[in-house]
């Protein structure tokens, strides 16, 4: 055909098809409400299920629209705080159908920043932040039928976890206790039960995890990497329940519910491990005198004074042993507490006030021939004021004031059993506060932006003896101090901003810069970090850590929101990077700054995500493409060299399909490049053995790691009083030996020669659990 | 540190029953130009002597032949002085006059390839061996050892090593040394575990000979061997109380021997 009659045709076929879809559709349209308070919700995802591909969000005033063929369709509502709703209708003409939805636990807590809107991907203006919620992380495979929250944030590019197994984890070139992790607002110090095999959170108790890559809004501080804000669920305000997993390693079992009805709830959960049980009864020798367990209790209440006064407790307890009967016996535990009033003062203004303690201990006994104790403990009292200024839908502020009372003992010990010795190392004390002030302004439908700044003002106090040292480390003089005095302050200034501009309706640049600071610092000793590091925090001789990050990333969604694309890049230049000198004393060492050196650090990288949310396969595909560097005079010959977290390559694959009403299938793969590792440059020989020779600080790689985890979840049994259901999952399915240590010696059966040694520790391991909810 | 994580690993392998497993892997590493490692002994009532070797590539094999072409100087702050000798069958420099002494101060002077080395270590008093007594644990099939002696109190006697010999073969470990800086003066009872790899074929029964030796070291020389012990978990070299760039220890030291045969 000729052009035009082409043209005609086309514009006819498209008219005719227009013709056909609108001759055939029909309109369901409606409100999806919160079904006490009445009030419309915003971004609700809506899926049809015999239409895949089709679904819509809700508006802002709480509206949505389907244009559907005639028939029959069940419709998917599915939002964070409600129950998951499903509706069957008949639409045979055009219909108006408002639906409500139950809170699932009704949400007693302030008023969340932005409802999660389907396109926060990119709307949000605070950039390099990930949210995950509870569902999303119960589907997933996880080591030893644990369900965990952190490994699920490890999976998200830009963080690397630490070791195998283990929840300590880098951020965008930081190191593992660069990490805030809040539990309720009140930070834990040390995240993990059993060297990081498990963390401290009862996935039961969870609501939803933020975590905040580095860029983060003025009420976030005290550490220079990232924010995992954990917030735990209040109890049902109508109904009991209990719910509980029993599983092949361990056991966990929660109960909720109101105290007064509609007015007051808790929540309570309780884990325990058992696995050292069972391997002593099984009567397995070497295991008689073995134990290894952990234990935690969370709990939550709720209590609604008034119309609009709300007041919250949180509490968790958690305490970890390994013990070796009559040999040695180390354990590690978090107290922490909570009580939290919400004022809501007018429709515009609201407050937040709270208190909280937390308590971090290790502690250990030995006996080498003669006996020896010893304990170190942190305690915090802290202090928080917020104010959120609702002024309109465009504009919101949020002002506050942090403040914590921080009593580091780092360690007490006792030698001996008739005549003890006893060693108590200096406490340090100080007071660490935060005041902030953060807008979020949206100027238009194209640019929203979040600024703020934040003022940290750190005071190192007596009681305690404090010491000055020269340039050579060495102590020229001691002071004491009295209670309360202010042996050093620091203040910082940090700026921060993060904005959105919106190049289309699904597509989005995002710019943020952010200057954070740090003044309680881990000193790890072997580059992977364990219990018993030693918190310190800054002094006369010890300056806070400081980082400047800035970041600049591409947003877009597809397929109304179905997909998430994102590709962002950062660099993050820190100052003040604490390591300890070659050989340092280590143990029981009262001014160990003498054995810490000071210097800068460097860490840059790309991280791409796409995610796909709605549909029977959901799930994501992550690469980290990054560097880590650092220079610190006194440490490999003065020049740049890379930090341990350094790893080239970052890839995470996960996916979730359900396959049917019963069966969920999910499974994640990853990959890293090994860590920058200090391998031996030669040997010499001493007293008759070898010993290797090091020329280099982390100078070569660890072999990469990659593993897949396939899990499968068989809902067993669905009513409205009782769901039960069996979760299978198993960690390393293709059993590859990752190296967890590698070893330079004298090869065991010809000691004439030298070898590399490589011990790996997972493969193939399975994992049952049956879960249940009343 | 690395045994920590060993320590727990294996932990976990036995209480959760999962695999683990240790192979041989190939890694590739650089080399670096030789580096001189002198071992400088001077034992109470011995003459003074020096070894000295290099260091080589990681896989060569474990042969480090002497080093000839040095010049080895003792002097002690009594007067005595003394280039030492090498002896071919022993591969190391000895003396002919200079003996350890408590309370004497030796000065080391190594000459070699146009650059020099130094040291300086004092011998502190000898401290005798009160007994040795034999305890069992829980998870262990071998009896331990325990070497009890008394601290004298001050700083003079602050460090030790233990040396532990099976049927006079000496067993090596990497933990050797002792501080008693937070337990001075008092009686220490320090125990040094024998560990038998039976897959090596290595056996320790009733009617074995045990055989201790503590010596008093200086500060400088239980600073390296504490090092060295820990390099595999510091990832460090050991401190070295030898200046000039050489790794290694001077050492003077009184030591006390004692002996039990095993029985339970």
């Amino acid at each position: 055909m000729n052009k035009s009659k082409a043209f005609l045709t086309g514009v006819i076929f498209f008219f005719l098809s227009v013709e056909i879809i609108t001759g055939q559709t029909l309109t369901l349209k409606g409100k999806v409400f919160d079904s006490e308070t009445n009030e419309t919700l915003t971004g609700v995802p809506i899926l049809v299920k015999e239409r895949d591909a089709e679904g819509t969000n809700t508006s802002v005033k709480g509206e949505y629209t389907l244009h559907l063929p005639k028939g029959k369709y069940t419709l998917r509502i599915s939002y964070l705080g409600y129950e998951t709703t499903e509706v069957d209708i008949s639409l045979n003409e055009a219909m108006v159908l408002d639906i409500p939805l139950r809170s699932s636990s009704t949400s007693l807590e302030e008023v969340v920043v932005s409802a999660t809107r389907a396109d926060e991907n990119v709307t949000a203006p605070q950039t390099g932040m990930e949210k995950f919620i509870v569902e999303e992380i119960n589907l997933l495979p996880v080591l030893l039928g644990e369900r965990d929250v952190i490994k699920i944030v490890q999976l998200t590019p830009g963080v690397k976890s630490a070791s195998e197994g283990g929840s300590g984890f880098f951020v965008r070139g930081g190191t593992a206790d660069q990490n805030l992790i809040l539990l309720d607002n009140i930070s834990l110090y040390n995240a993990s039960h059993l060297m990081g095999f498990f963390s401290t959170f009862n996935s039961d108790i969870v609501r939803d995890v933020t975590l905040y890559k580095g860029a983060m809004p003025g009420q976030y501080g005290e550490r220079l990497s990232s924010i995992l804000d954990v917030q735990q669920r209040n109890g049902d305000l109508q109904d009991y329940h209990i719910s509980g997993g029993i599983g092949l390693i361990s056991s966990k079992i929660n109960a909720e519910g109101p105290i007064q009805k509609g007015k007051s709830t808790f929540i309570l959960g309780a884990r325990r491990t058992y696995a050292d049980a069972i391997a002593r009864l099984s009567g397995v020798e070497e295991a008689q005198n073995a134990y290894l367990y952990f234990y935690d209790l969370n709990a939550k209440l709720n209590f609604a004074l008034s119309e609009k006064d709300q007041l919250s407790f949180s509490g968790y307890w958690g305490n970890d042993k390994m013990k070796a009967k009559e040999v040695a016996s180390v354990g590690w535990g978090n107290l922490v507490g909570a009580v939290r009033w919400t004022r809501q003062m007018n429709p515009a203004w609201t407050s937040n006030t709270s208190l909280s303690f937390n308590r971090y201990k290790y502690d250990f006994e030995a006996e080498l021939g003669s006996e020896i104790e010893g304990k170190s403990v942190i305690k915090d009292w802290g202090f928080k004021q917020d104010m959120l200024y609702y002024r309109n839908e465009n504009n919101e502020w949020r002002f506050g004031l942090h403040s914590t009372y921080h009593g580091i003992a780092p360690g007490d010990y006792d030698f001996g059993e008739e005549d003890v010795e006893s060693r108590n190392l200096y406490k340090r004390y100080s007071l660490e506060n935060g005041i902030y002030a953060t807008n979020q302004v949206k100027f238009s439908d194209r640019l929203e932006i979040v600024y703020g700044l934040r003022l940290s003002a750190f005071f190192a106090l007596g009681d305690g003896q404090y010491y000055e040292m020269n340039e050579h480390k060495e102590i020229t003089d001691s002071i004491w101090y009295k209670s309360g005095k202010i042996v050093k302050s620091y203040f910082n200034l940090e700026p921060r901003i993060s904005g959105a501009f919106r190049l289309n309706d699904v597509s989005s640049l995002k710019a943020a810069y952010a200057r954070t600071t740090q003044n309680m610092h881990l000193l790890t000793y072997a580059a992977q970090g364990t219990p018993f590091d030693r918190w310190i925090s800054s002094s006369n001789n010890i300056k806070p850590q400081i980082a400047d990050q800035v970041s600049l990333g591409y947003f877009r969604n597809f397929g109304n929101n179905m997909f998430e694309f994102s590709i962002e890049s950062y660099y993050k230049n820190m100052q003040h990077q604490l390591d300890y000198k070659d050989n340092p004393e280590t143990m029981g060492y009262d001014v160990v700054e003498t054995e810490l050196l000071e210097g800068k650090g460097r860490a840059y990288g790309v991280e791409l995500l796409l995610k796909k949310k709605t549909g029977k396969l959901t799930g994501w595909i992550g690469y980290t493409l990054s560097k880590s560097e650092k220079k610190i005079d006194g440490i490999n010959n003065d020049r740049w060299y890379n930090a341990y977290q350094d790893r080239t390559h970052d890839i995470s694959i996960v996916g979730v399909y359900a396959l049917n009403k019963k069966w969920t299938l999910s499974a994640a793969w990853v990959y890293y490049t090994g860590n920058a590792i200090t391998y031996p440059s030669g040997k010499w020989q001493v007293d008759g053995k070898e010993i290797v020779y090091y020329a280099e600080r982390n100078g070569y790689r660890a072999p990469a790691y990659h593993r897949l985890d396939l899990g499968a979840t068989c809902l067993l049994k669905k009513t409205n009083k009782y769901t039960s259901e069996l979760a299978f999952s198993l960690y390393n399915a293709y059993g590859r030996e990752n190296a967890y240590y590698i070893n330079f010696r004298t090869n065991d059966d010809d000691p004439t020669k030298s070898t590399a040694y490589q011990y790996s520790l997972f493969r193939f391991v399975p994992s049952v659990s049956w879960n249940f909810k009343f | 540190m690395n045994s920590i994580y060993k320590g727990i690993g294996f932990l976990f392998v036995l209480v959760f029953g999962l695999s683990a497993c240790e192979k041989e892997i190939d890694v590739k590493l650089r080399s670096v130009d030789p580096i001189l490692v002198i071992e400088g002994k001077i034992r109470e009532d011995s003459l003074a002597m020096v070894r000295l070797t290099t260091t080589k590539d990681f896989y060569d094999d474990n042969f480090f032949p002497a080093v000839e072409n040095a010049r080895v100087f003792i002097s002690d702050d009594r007067g005595n002085e003394e280039t030492l000798l090498l002896s071919p069958e022993l591969g190391w420099y000895t003396a002919n006059n200079i003996k350890g002494e408590v309370g004497v101060t030796y000065h080391l002077n190594v000459e070699h390839e146009g650059n020099i080395y130094t040291a300086s270590t004092t011998m502190p008093p000898k401290v005798t061996i009160d007994s040795i007594t034999l305890t069992k644990i829980p998870i262990y099939d071998y009896p331990i050892p325990i070497l009890h002696f008394m601290d004298p109190k001050g700083e003079v006697n602050q460090y030790y090593r233990t040396i532990i010999y099976l049927n006079n073969s000496r067993i090596k470990k990497d933990n050797e040394t002792l501080s008693t800086e937070f337990t001075d003066g008092s009686h220490i009872a320090r125990m040094v575990p024998i560990f038998v790899d039976e897959d090596k074929g290595e056996t320790f029964e009733p009617g074995d000979l045990i055989t201790i030796e503590l010596q008093s070291v200086d500060k400088g020389t239980y600073l390296f061997f504490k090092t060295m012990g820990d390099v595999d978990d510091s990832l460090n070299n050991p401190t070295s109380n030898i200046t000039g760039g050489a790794l290694g220890y001077f050492a003077a030291y009184p030591t006390d021997v004692m002996s039990i045969i095993a029985d339970w």
